[in-house]
Formats: structure tokens, sequence, C-alpha cells
């Protein structure tokens, strides 16, 4: 495994640059495959992430994309730690209220106290607006419970703080006792917000936020991540599928695949220089509603299916559906995730820019 | 600061149509129970079973009291005041539902609290409220014979049994021993089955493991054979208190033990789905600790088949401690109780006294299919896939 | 002059549920000729998928009715058709393949049973004669090893693989409509990159007519010839896909495409968003359904209802100011 090296640092995490709000090592999360009732014994896994490196900067938007499976979605909950990763660092340094830098914690290894309070800085979006509202709490309480939960002010502070949250995500203050089901799919996106804003956060998981909602819907919830942004000072990992979202939000995107990071780079580059022949392919996947380009567009398409992550391919776990992949090279060696340009990492024997959108 | 256009949005929002009054979890459950005609029904007639069954001692009279009916009822002061709360509260709740609309709810309940305040002023003596024979007592005709297997009429509206004991009395009174095995079941099962099955669920591996084998131990058991052993020798019991061995509140407990398993394994159905759920991540995510996830996010979704097992648990049930009484392993005679009434009123049908077996039998059929329409009723008004949903 | 092939008149599906009558087909008009790729757009509510459903009348009463409408296809008004001879329809001349090919496959039964299956309730051929034209039907959606397969169950299939089973049991008898049903929307990109390019081949190659009813527009655009766009149980434009996507006529299109993003555009700072959320179908707006999101809605468009009309631009429009909006020249987002 080679070390991420990071331009104008030694491999060592000991103080991160100060710009430097995430950095994750080496991150690695398994699923045991058991078989046996009473006396369990390990079969298989399932390798969901397998040694996934990279930083976010504070006050930036880092895209992560990739089909099913590609781990994406588990990365991000090993980050926060609602998934124990099996291995790696995630290295997380906050800024406190005067502007200070504090010192970098290792979420992946901090105790039950140290995380605790780590919560209050890492939130979370979730995907799915119906299932991520107790359908059996008011929105006041479901807003409020990070703050329950951390002991935070009376119950009259936080539901006056729920009602101004209500009015920040763009939603009626005085709904505060209503029940989810009664609001529409965006409007319960905003109350997920709502609710991971309450402990004025710094770093926020968005997990195919807007995936779940209407087009029309989509780009209001998007303007509203924008603006919280820029309100707050948040810093987002976005997670998502569709490849049009992430490039109007990100500033830098990482491209996933069974588990592994195969091309990161700056928003624009990715899209106008994309290097690694998956990247290429994805790009050239995404429908684009205009029926001229569609129709002048050059289609690369893949064979074969994703393969399992229970037994991924040896080599570059992309070679079997590659179709620049070289015998005996590209299903023998894994290629590391290098630094080819200026900030452009790419995992792969024979990059190439090509041009695709 | 970019500008937001939120007004729009809180226009919109009403325009939309949230109502203008919450609606919350319970007025959906009301709504669809009240669609559920059997189910409102089957809920106001055990209403009644259970309200008359609790109130009948107050004004049963034993035959040597000259002044049954023309005196005030001795009622202790925690019976008084119990009934105070009731009427009470029942006309304010009367009165609340009145005023929200809730037509069947607001008469049914202005219907006990008046009934209620009834029968506190009657036995003050300053009403004259009929008064029913005690379920023990021998009635004597006016030449002195014991009424025996006399057929309904008149003031004895359910005849006589073998020994001339009013049967309408004895039926009522027998509810109470259903009405105990109900309750006290209700809760055992209730809490044994849900502490059970939520710590199996919500802890895999060897909590889970050993909890359900026990779980199966129970399940495992023949339900009858083991009843009919321990019902036998109830009575012999040395260490056990008195109720527990008289009356029916022994054979309650004993069922409570024995039944819960089914709970159990649907309890632990429901955390194992219900811990995997999105909105439970996102408490974890807000740092919230295991009891909080537990009683705050799991057990509340959880409700429903908790609610709707043990009433059909508590059906079971009451069959069971009738039968029990029929074979003559349950409770034991002079009590009443309408597994035992069937019993001898079985014995002398074949002579064509059939009221005793006919009343207490029916009795406890409508009972419980009363106890069943109720949980079907629950189960639909509790389903939570026909909550209004919008897109 | 060609024939319609599918030409419905009228069209209202009407649900009855405890809140009230929820609308969600009221008044949808449209033909479809032999051959063509129609798409049928729109987010969800709008009543898309409930009208394909009710060509195929698969919408159940006492929960649904068609309340009024013809769908005359092939000829035949399939109202009109006794269950039996609907059955026969189904299948064999109008087939529909849905979104989640996980529940749309049984799963106790082979793929290959469920293929014969079909087969054999439309043509009259031998059981081993199915067989055949199972397996080579799988080999036209390109399954490798189709005659193994055969015998494999649906969960042994990924998921576009699924889908691919899915085109092959609609296309195996030779259907003259294919209808759609957001086929590639619980699929990942590239899988449905190779899903639409297969069905884009099959249906040229056999004159397939076909239906897409999906809420991706950037799908559509690369698949039809002709698109119509629905909203809130109407249909409000209906055109050429160059004239939908270049120069669209109704606020909601206009509205919709401004708001999406594009993989090959960075946009702005804000997206230009559609306000509101869609109306409820079961009291929905007096006059037209979009106006109260609608940036240009004035008093008329809050009284009558807008017809579904031609205009001078080519395409058909139901808006009461489409000739004096000219929305190519107006930002989306910013009221003229």
């Amino acid at each position: 495994m080679t070390d991420t090296v990071y331009k104008g640092e030694t491999a060592e995490t000991g103080a991160l640059p100060e710009d430097v709000i995430l950095r994750v090592n080496h991150l690695v999360k398994e699923f045991p495959i058991n078989r046996g009732v009473f006396f369990k014994k390990q079969v298989g896994a399932v390798h969901a992430v397998s040694g996934v490196s990279f930083q976010v900067k504070r006050g930036e938007t880092v895209g992560l994309v990739g089909e099913s499976g590609c781990g994406k979605s588990t990365t991000a909950r090993s980050i926060l730690r609602l998934l124990e990763p099996t291995s790696g660092e995630v290295w997380f340094q906050g800024q406190s209220e005067d502007g200070t830098i504090d010192p970098p914690v290792d979420v992946a290894g901090a105790d039950r106290e140290t995380l605790r309070n780590l919560r209050r800085e890492l939130q979370i979006v979730f995907q799915d607006p119906y299932a991520s509202l107790n359908p059996r709490m008011t929105v006041a309480s479901i807003v409020a419970e990070p703050m329950t939960v951390h002991d935070i002010g009376t119950q009259a502070d936080r539901l006056e703080r729920v009602k101004h949250l209500l009015q920040v995500v763009g939603l009626s203050p005085e709904h505060t006792n209503r029940y989810p089901h009664e609001f529409s799919g965006g409007q319960r996106q905003r109350i997920g917000v709502a609710r991971a804003l309450a402990l004025n956060p710094q770093f926020m998981v968005l997990d195919e936020p807007v995936s779940a909602l209407d087009v029309s819907i989509q780009a209001q919830v998007l303007n509203l991540m924008q603006d919280l942004q820029d309100e707050f000072g948040l810093t987002y990992l976005f997670i998502a599928h569709d490849l049009s979202v992430v490039r109007h939000i990100s500033d830098r995107v990482a491209v996933m695949y069974l588990g592994k990071i195969v091309e990161m780079t700056d928003r624009d580059a990715l899209y106008d220089r994309p290097m690694h022949p998956y990247t290429h392919a994805l790009l050239s996947a995404v429908p684009i509603p205009d029926p001229t380009v569609e129709s002048t567009r050059k289609r690369i398409i893949l064979e074969g299916d994703i393969p399992s992550p229970s037994s991924p391919p040896p080599g570059c776990r992309f070679n079997t559906r590659c179709p620049k992949a070289e015998a005996g090279k590209c299903d023998v060696d894994e290629p590391p995730l290098q630094e080819l340009e200026d900030g452009h990492w790419v995992a792969c024997h024979f990059p190439e820019v090509v041009q695709v959108v | 600061m970019t500008e937001r256009p939120a007004s729009d949005e809180l226009v919109l929002d009403a325009a939309e149509g949230i109502s203008a009054e919450p609606i919350t979890q319970w007025d959906l459950f009301v709504t669809r129970l009240r669609r559920h005609r059997l189910a409102t029904i089957a809920f106001f007639y055990m209403a009644f079973i259970a309200y008359v069954a609790l109130m009948a001692p107050l004004f049963t009279c034993e035959k040597n009291d000259m002044f049954c009916g023309r005196q005030p009822i001795q009622m202790s002061a925690l019976t008084t005041v119990i009934m105070l709360v009731v009427a009470a509260g029942t006309l304010y709740l009367a009165y609340r539902s009145l005023r929200s609309g809730l037509r069947g709810a607001g008469s049914a309940l202005g219907a006990v609290g008046i009934v209620s305040v009834l029968f506190l002023i009657s036995s003050w003596g300053l009403l004259d409220i009929p008064h029913i024979n005690h379920y023990a007592d021998q009635l004597p005709d006016d030449s002195g014979r014991i009424l025996v297997n006399i057929a309904p009429r008149g003031s004895l509206p359910l005849g006589t049994d073998d020994l001339g004991r009013d049967v309408l009395s004895r039926v009522i009174h027998g509810g109470r021993a259903s009405l105990a095995v109900g309750l006290v079941v209700g809760s055992l099962v209730a809490l044994l089955g849900t502490v059970v099955g939520s710590l199996a669920g919500y802890y895999p591996g060897v909590v889970d493991q050993s909890l359900m084998r026990f779980t199966d131990l129970m399940l495992g058991l023949p339900l009858l054979p083991v009843a009919i052993v321990v019902g036998r020798v109830l009575p012999e019991l040395r260490f056990l208190p008195d109720f527990l061995k008289q009356g029916a509140w022994g054979i309650a407990v004993l069922l409570g033990v024995l039944v819960w398993g089914s709970l159990a394994r649907i309890v632990r159905a429901e955390f194992l789905s219900l811990r995997e759920k999105e909105f439970v991540e996102a408490a974890r995510a807000a740092g919230a600790n295991d009891r909080r996830i537990i009683f705050r996010h799991i057990l509340p979704n959880a409700i429903s088949p908790i609610i709707v097992q043990t009433t059909l648990v508590v059906g079971t049930a009451i069959i069971i401690e009738a039968a029990l009484s029929f074979l003559g392993f349950g409770v034991r005679p002079p009590i009443p109780t309408w597994g035992g009434m069937a019993s001898s009123g079985a014995a002398i049908a074949v002579r064509g006294f059939w009221w005793e077996l006919v009343f207490s039998a029916g009795a406890l059929i409508s009972t419980v299919l009363a106890i069943n329409f109720m949980g079907d009723g629950l189960r639909d008004a509790l389903d939570p896939t026909q909550t209004i949903e919008r897109k | 002059m060609a024939e319609h092939l599918l030409d419905v008149e009228d069209l209202r599906t009407y649900f009855s549920t405890e809140e009230g009558v929820v609308k969600a087909v009221d008044g949808v008009s449209f033909k479809v000729q032999a051959g063509e790729r129609r798409g049928v757009v729109g987010e969800s509510g709008c009543g898309k998928s409930v009208t394909a459903m009710s060509i195929m009348r698969l919408i159940e009463p006492p929960a649904g009715e068609i309340v009024t409408g013809t769908i005359q296809f092939d000829g035949r008004d399939l109202l009109k058709l006794s269950e039996a001879e609907m059955q026969h329809v189904r299948g064999g001349e109008i087939a529909m393949i849905f979104q989640d090919p996980m529940t749309a496959l049984n799963p106790v039964y082979t793929v290959g049973d469920q293929l014969i299956e079909t087969i054999l309730l439309h043509q009259d051929v031998s059981k081993s004669e199915a067989r055949d034209i199972a397996i080579s039907a799988l080999n036209d959606v390109q399954i490798p090893y189709a005659k193994n397969r055969m015998e494999d169950y649906p969960h042994q299939f990924s998921g576009g693989m699924r889908q691919r089973v899915m085109i092959a049991m609609g296309l195996s008898c030779e259907p003259k409509l294919l209808i759609a049903d957001e086929p590639t929307t619980a699929l990942d990109v590239t899988t449905q990159a190779q899903i639409m390019s297969l069905m884009l081949d099959l249906a040229d190659e056999r004159n397939t007519a076909v239906l897409l009813i999906t809420h991706d527009l950037g799908v559509v655009a690369g698949f039809c010839d002709t698109i119509q766009v629905m909203y809130a149980g109407t249909i409000v434009e209906r055109g050429t896909a160059d004239e939908i996507f270049h120069n669209p006529q109704h606020p909601y299109t206009w509205g919709l495409l401004g708001s999406m993003t594009r993989l090959d555009e960075t946009q702005q700072d804000r997206l230009n968003s559609v306000r509101g959320a869609p109306p409820s179908l079961i009291n929905p707006p007096r006059g037209c359904r979009f106006g109260p999101r609608c940036d240009f809605a004035t008093d008329i468009c809050r009284e009558a209802v807008p017809i579904l009309h031609q205009s001078p631009e080519g395409q058909k429009v139901a808006c009461h100011r489409a000739s004096e909006l000219d929305l190519k020249t107006l930002t989306v987002g910013v009221s003229s």
C-alpha cells in the first residue's frame, strides 16, 4: 500500500496544514461474511472500502461519486463512525469560535467521550427524507434531538433554536408541532438539514441529499445547501451518483470504484480533462438534457456488470471492464493513486486525458 | 448574503394545505378505528362488560341483609375515591371529546360518567338502583324452598342454577375472573414480551441467541397440560399468598408467565428491522446512546404490533382460563367463573335446564369475540402504511 | 398517410381515497404513430405512470377507475374490450416493462420458465418452440450464455441483467407498442446507458413504438423523437425533442429545464428553481394547475383552464400566455 503523499509534506500526521479540516488515511471497512449459528466462522468479507485516502479543506465541498457498490456511502459513514472502520485513520482538525485551529483528533480511534464531543462538529444529512425522520416524533423533537442528547440549554431555549433553524432552512416556525407525514419530501429534507445544523457543526456529510427528490425541488434544496455553506462556513462531503449535480456544487471531486478512489481532482479538471478510463465511461454514460448533444456524443459503453465487492478482481479492480486493460499488467499489479498533475490524482497504469463531455 | 425566496415557500406552504391544526398520530388512529365499525362496537361492549363486572360487588346484596336496597352501601373510602375519580374523569373526557367533535366517544364516556354518578348517589342511599343477588346465595321462595333450576323469569332474568343461585349475578361476577385474567395476562405478556424481545432484537449475538432460545423453550411448553398441572396444585402451594390461590389471580399470573413468547418474537422482529432505519442512524449521529434509541425511537414505533398481539393473547388466555375452570383445575367453587358455570351448566342441560350453560358460554364467546374484533380494529387503525403521504 | 397506432382521447382516471377523489389523470389526449419513440416526462404525481397503467387497463376498481375517455389501439377501443380480450392484448400487442426488475420478476420461477410462459400465452407454438424463441430473445438482449441462463432464478442476475430479461419478455411476442415505465431509474448510470442503447437498437430494428415514461430529461433527450410534458394530471406541452429542449413554450417546461444541472456546463452560482411544490390532486387549483408556481401567471390563469393548442413555434402547448411570452430570451427565475 502506498502512502498518499501530499505536496509539501512528509507522510506524517503530526500536524496538518491549517486549511485542512479532514484527512482520511487508508480507511478500510470490511463486512465479514459469517457462517454458522452459534459458533460463527468467517468465510469471506465484503470489501466495501479498501484503503481510501483523501483530504478536505475547510469551507470547500468535496464530491464523492460512484455507482452502487463503490463504497461511497460506507466511506461517509465510516468517517463519522456510524460504522466502525476496520482500519485507518480519520483526522479531524476543527476550528474554535475564536478562530484558533484545534489539534487534530482521530475520529476512528476516539474513545466514547471524545467521540461524543466530535459528534457536535460532524453531522450528516441522509438520502431518504421519508425514512430519516422518526414518524412518531414532532418536528420540534426531531430538530432539537442533537441538543437534547448533549444536554444543551433548557427546553425553552431549544424550542427557540428549533424555530430559528426552521426559518433558516425555509420552513415556517409555526410547524413545530407537526409530524413528518404532514410534509412533502422536499420539506422533510429541509427538516433533516435543520436537525444537522442544530449543533453548529463544522463538517457535514451530505449522503445523496437530493436523489430522492423531484428535479424542481432538487434545485431548491441545492440552493439552500449552498446558502447555508456561505452563511455558516460549512465544509461538505457531498456523496452522489448524479454527476451533473456534483459538477454544480463541488470544488473537488473523487471518483470511486469498488472500494477505491480511482481519480480525484479539481472539479473543472475532472469534467474537462478526466484521465481514468472509468471516469471516461462514467461521464459518457450520464445523459445530457439536450437532444442535439446526445445524438452527437461519443458513447463509451462498458461491458459486463460491476463485480461483487466480496470478490474484487485481482490487480486493478476495474480491469475486467476496462477497454484499455492489458493482460499481464492490469490484472496483476494494482495501480497506486498518484498525483500526475497538480492536484490531479489518478490510479491507472495507462492514464490518458480524453475529453468526454 | 444572497436573497433567499423563503417567503414564497411559506405562502405556498399554506396554499398547499398543511392543515390548520396538527394532525397527530392519535387523530389518525381514532379516525381509522372509528371506521372499523365492528371494532368500535366491540370496544364499547368490552367497556360495558368491564364496567359492570368492576362495579357489581358494590351492588350485590347478601340474603341476610334485610335492608338490601334501602340503605346506603358501605363503600370503603378507597372505593369512594376511585368512583369519584372515575366519574369526574369520564365526564371531563366526555366534555373534551364532544368539544373536538368525537361524538361517539363523547357520548359513551358521558354515559359512563353519568352512570358512575348515579351509582355514587345511590350508594349514599339517595337513589333506588336495582341491586343484584349475591352469587353464592341460595335463593328461597316465599315458602322457604330453594329456587332450584328456575327458568328465566321476572326478577330472575337469567334463571337459577342447580343450587338455587342467581345466574345473572354469577355471570356478572364470573366476568370479574375473566377481567382479572385479561388485565394480569395482558400486563405480564406486554412487559415480559417487550423486555425480552427488545433486548434480543437490539443486541445481536450472545444476548439475542440466549434470550431467543429461552423464549423457544417457553413456546415449546405445551400450554394446557402445564396449566392443568400447575392449576391442580396451585391451592396446595403453601408459600403463596392467599389471594393468589383463590380466585382467578393465581391462574392469571400462571398464564401470563407462559404465553409471552409469541410477543417476544414479534417485538424482536420489529426491533431488528427498526434498528436499521435511517432515523435511528440519525439519532446515533446526533450522539444518542442505546437507552435513548431504544425507548425514544424504536419502542414508540413498535407499539402497534405490541398492542395488537397483546390483545389477541388476552383473548386466548381468557379461553384457557375458562377451559381450566371447566375441567376443574382453575378457579375453585363457589367463586363463579364462566368456565366453571359452563361445566355445571352442561351437566344439567341434558335435563332441559339450558340457561346456565347458554348464558355463561354466551358471555365467554361474546367477550372473546369482542376482544378479537378490537384487536383487528387496532391492527388496521395502527397500520402506518395508511398514513397520509405527500410527495 | 401514417395511421395512428395509439390514440388516447380525453382520458380521465380517478382514485377514491379517504381524503377525497384524486384526479390522477384529468383529460389527457395524445396520439402515437407506429415506430415512434414518445417520451412522457414529469415529476412524481404528474400522472405519467397512471396514464400508462390506464392504457394497459391495469387500474383496478374500486380503488381506481377510468372515468371517461377512449383509448384507440390499432383501430380498437381498449376500454371497450372484455377482460379476456384485454389479456390477449397485454403482452402480445402492447408490452410493458416496469421500474423495479426485482419485483417485476417472480423470484420462485426460473427466468426461462417465465419467458416461456409469456410466449405460450400469446403465440400458438409448442413448448420446445417457445423455448427456442426464449433463448433467441435472451440473445437479442445480449445476455451471455443465454441457453444456460434460462435455468437461473432472478436473484442470480444483476439489476441490469434483470431489466434486460424484462425487455426480452416484453419484446418476445413482437408487440407493436412497448411501454417502459421508468425502466432505468433503479439502475446505475453506466448500466442505464447500456439498457437505453439496447432499447434503441431493438426498437429501431423491429419498428416497435415506444412510450418511455420517466422523470429524467436526459434519458429522453437521448432516446425520444417526441416528448410530452405532464403536470398535475394534464399534458402541458408536446412536441419534438428539439422543440421541447431548445424552445420550450410552457413556463413549467422552461422552468424545469432551467433548474436542471447539466454535465457539460458549470452553472452560475445559484440554480434557477421552480418555487413551490406540485399541487394536491384532490383539490387542484382553479384554472391553470401550474398557476400558483408560475412566474407569469395573470388573472386569466387563475380562472380558466388552458387547452392544449398549436403554437406557431411548432409544438402544442397548454398555456394562456404562450404566444406573448418569449421564454427563450428570459433567464429562468426572473419574472417578466
